[in-house]
């Protein structure tokens, strides 16, 4: 039921009037967003009905924006969810905890529509052909969740069990997709992924009657009752009338609800790691939003300071045509020059800048869901989500903060029971914030759970070869030995946090940001992540150096010292090559002289300069010549030509107008142990 | 040529208002995109002719519409509304509007109703 130009025609054609197309995906990913931020503030208990009325007013206005574009199940969908929001906003229905859920349903699909639409928007103004094949939308089915709504529009008594917001039907379509991409990549055949989606697409009915908790005639009979009932779930209906209790409709629905890739893996088809990779590339197909919303006077600042600059330059230029030799004025004119140059890149940075705002608001969903798929009650208390990131980072940083704030809510807080045992109140509580420190924005992610188990992470360590028995490390060491790779201590794998990604994952994804992570713990009373990235991608503050002739940046942030060593301080080991001795530490020595082939006549590092940088393996020193200065550069691209070049993440214009390459330290080392 | 203030909420309506309009030989001097705005607008550009969006923040059409025809009583507002909303064009008509357009429009239908009401 996706919108094809068969089913519902178009009235308006999308490359003729991208302009309303583009705008209405704008707008309704704005109303979508404030919709699901002001559902998740509605407290159950005590409704502001103003809330209410700002989430009927948007998807009113998504209905009747779709109804001119000819977008049929985004009209039907946003209309039906509009009649339900109509009447629990005059009071007429309750806004339970049900009706929550079924708006975050409905608003989930209706962005996927949207998205769907998105893409074919892009295919076209693109030019692509619209019928090729290649384009992967999710299909949706929106009867199911209709269903629901007509349900609770026409249900008359308020004493329904809780589970039955539990979806019943719905939820299928993104696993029969990467069931798709895994057998087109090879991985699984098709007959396994028939097999699985098979087993996925029974019925409640069948599950229960192969459990042998109801006979096949009772199911029909419920699905009678069903067709008379306006669509009330056949497991209510069970349970309403008694043949099955709650606790056996939660376990049926459980099994129903696995995923494709949970069954596959149970049927042995293949592992958690492999659809993990396969879901990443899958996400990787996704496109990510080209445009930016800028503040309109940061608009006019930057058309400001261009006028500036074109003033600045007829000074300059007239000047250098008369000949005056008035060193005063020329260096005033080219000090203001910088001054604007310098405006200028400040503000262009800005309009990169978005905030953490829906990256918070849709962790805050997060924490709902999985709080609830886990039966605890988790707060989660959000704070600094006005602070600005690098549109870049913003896209890199959502999967990390899922994946911590997964494990905090279903390992890091604990079940209710062993919290009141242990004198904590019974609902945990998650904070995220952030904030800048430096040049820096920190993001943290603090709960009030059982902490990390040190002995437990010491005795994985060692198991797992990573650190030497009696080896002496301090709590902070062991606890962010979690980020090794191999090192998942959570002993049973839920399906909420155990998917094969363990936080080295997390930890290299920072990383790819220049960012870092780090965690602090105390058993029993919670853990603390720290993440700190860079305020943007686009610039990096590094030292200079040089080789030769040969300018190299290092990026400050990895840099620990830097020094020029005693001669007697550099000796060489047998199987580890040279090091340098630092009060007692041993450093393994990189000259990058010899690593690229260049001809310097400082070769000693006692006439020369060592810094010593940190990688996630651990500190080396790298040789260099000279330090040449501190310095912000551009991040510019080298291209396809030096991919293959380790230990060089990019280039970079220096003062002089020269390029100098930016070194990446860990590439450095991993080029030094080949060689 | 005649001069329209065009007022809704959703962005995706007014651009198609506008075409709409344009082709028909109006001339758009406004858009507001709420009822407050609406109201301000009014007495500033002195439209011929309002369409004016029902559901909206900050003051619905129907309080825009009463606004706007007690300070001015010949103003000529037209309703722009859902087809499930008709009992509220009542109370808009109430409330002072010449005539009401459903929702999604098309374009000689629009054209039409407003020639009708600038006509009278």
């Amino acid at each position: 039921m996706s919108d094809n130009p068969e089913t519902n025609e178009f009235t308006l054609d999308i490359k003729e009037d991208s302009e309303i197309f583009l705008e209405f995906l704008s707008e309704a990913q704005d109303h979508l967003e404030e919709s699901e931020s002001n559902i998740l503030s509605i407290d159950e208990d005590s409704v502001d009905y103003e809330l209410i009325n700002a989430i009927f007013r948007s998807i009113h206005s998504i209905k009747g924006s779709a109804g001119f574009l000819g977008l049929s199940d985004m009209q039907k969908l946003s209309h039906e969810l509009e009649t339900l929001l109509d009447k629990a906003r005059k009071g007429e229905i309750p806004f339970t905890k049900k009706i929550t859920t079924l708006c975050l349903d409905s608003i989930d699909i209706l962005r996927t529509l949207r998205e769907n639409l998105s893409a074919k928007v892009d295919r076209v103004l693109e030019g692509k052909d619209n019928t090729d094949s290649s384009c992967e939308d999710e299909s949706v089915d929106i009867q199911p969740t209709i269903n629901n709504i007509l349900y609770i529009l026409n249900e008359k008594s308020e004493t329904q069990p809780q589970n039955t917001e539990q979806k019943i039907e719905d939820n299928t379509t993104e696993n029969e997709h990467i069931g798709e991409f895994m057998v087109n990549k090879g991985i699984i055949t098709q007959e396994q992924l028939d097999i699985a989606l098979k087993e996925k697409g029974r019925k409640l009915g069948e599950i229960l009657v192969e459990k042998g908790i109801v006979s096949l005639d009772i199911v029909n009979k419920a699905i009678e009752e069903q067709k008379q009932s306006l669509w009330k779930p056949v497991g209510e209906i069970l349970v309403d009338n008694g043949t099955v209790t709650e606790r056996e409709l939660k376990e049926a629905i459980r099994v129903q609800e696995r995923k494709v890739g949970e069954i596959l893996i149970d049927n042995g088809a293949t592992t958690p790691e492999k659809i993990n990779s396969a879901l990443n590339a899958r996400q990787a197909k996704k496109g990510q939003s080209r445009t930016v919303k800028v503040d309109t006077n940061k608009l006019d600042n930057l058309f400001d300071l261009v006028g500036e600059l074109v003033i600045a330059n007829t000074l300059i230029s007239g000047e250098m045509k008369s000949g005056s030799n008035n060193e005063n004025r020329s260096n005033k004119n080219l000090s203001h020059l910088s001054k604007i140059t310098k405006d200028i890149q400040d503000q262009v940075m800005s309009m990169r800048m978005v905030s953490l705002k829906q990256t918070f608001q849709k962790m805050s969903r997060l924490v709902r869901d999985v709080s609830m798929h886990a039966n605890k009650e988790v707060e989660l208390i959000i704070s600094g989500e006005d602070t600005e990131l690098d549109k870049n980072v913003i896209e890199e940083i959502a999967d990390p903060l899922v994946h911590i704030l997964r494990n905090s809510v279903d390992h890091g807080i604990e079940p209710e029971e062993k919290r009141i045992a242990s004198g904590k109140t019974k609902q945990g509580t998650v904070k995220l914030s952030a904030y800048h420190r430096g040049g820096n924005i920190i993001i943290q992610i603090q709960d009030d759970g059982k902490g990390l188990q040190k002995e437990r992470i010491l005795k994985k360590a060692i198991d797992k070869g990573l650190i030497k028995e009696h080896s002496e490390m301090s709590d902070n060491q062991i606890y962010n030995l979690i980020f090794s790779p191999g090192l998942s201590t959570a002993e049973k794998i839920t399906n909420i946090s155990g998917r094969g990604v363990g936080m080295d994952v997390v930890k290299k994804n920072i990383e790819k940001l220049r960012g870092k992570v780090e965690v602090i713990s105390e058993e029993g009373k919670g853990s603390t992540f720290t993440i700190k990235l860079p305020l943007t991608l686009a610039i990096i503050d590094g030292i200079v150096v040089n080789v030769g002739s040969t300018k190299y940046i290092i990026p400050t942030i990895s840099i620990s010292e830097s020094l020029r060593p005693k001669k007697e301080e550099i000796s060489t080991i047998k199987n580890q090559g040279e090091v340098v001795n630092m009060r007692g530490n041993l450093f393994p020595l990189v000259r990058l002289h010899k690593l690229y082939n260049i001809d310097t006549e400082r070769t000693n590092p006692w006439e020369a300069i060592v810094v010593i940088v940190e990688t996630e393996e651990g500190k080396f020193s790298i040789l260099v010549d000279e330090l040449l200065g501190q310095q912000q550069v551009v991040i510019k691209n080298l291209g396809e030509t030096f991919k293959g070049v380790k230990g060089i993440s990019g280039g970079a214009i220096l003062g002089d107008g020269k390029v100098g390459l930016i070194l990446d330290v860990s590439g450095i080392k991993q080029a030094a142990l080949a060689a | 040529m005649k001069k329209v203030l065009v007022v809704d909420d959703a962005s995706v309506v007014r651009l198609m208002m506008k075409k709409v309009l344009k082709e028909g030989g109006f001339e758009i001097v406004g858009e507001a995109t709420n009822g407050r705005e609406a109201i301000t607008q009014f007495k500033e550009l002195h439209p011929d002719i309002v369409t004016m969006d029902m559901v909206m923040p900050d003051a619905d059409g129907i309080q825009a519409t009463r606004e706007i025809v007690a300070f001015d009583k010949n103003a000529k507002v037209v309703m722009v509304s859902g087809i499930e909303q008709k009992e509220m064009l009542m109370k808009a008509i109430q409330a002072g509007a010449s005539s009401y357009i459903v929702k999604p429009f098309d374009a000689d239908r629009v054209i039409l109703t407003l020639n009708e009401v600038l006509e009278h």
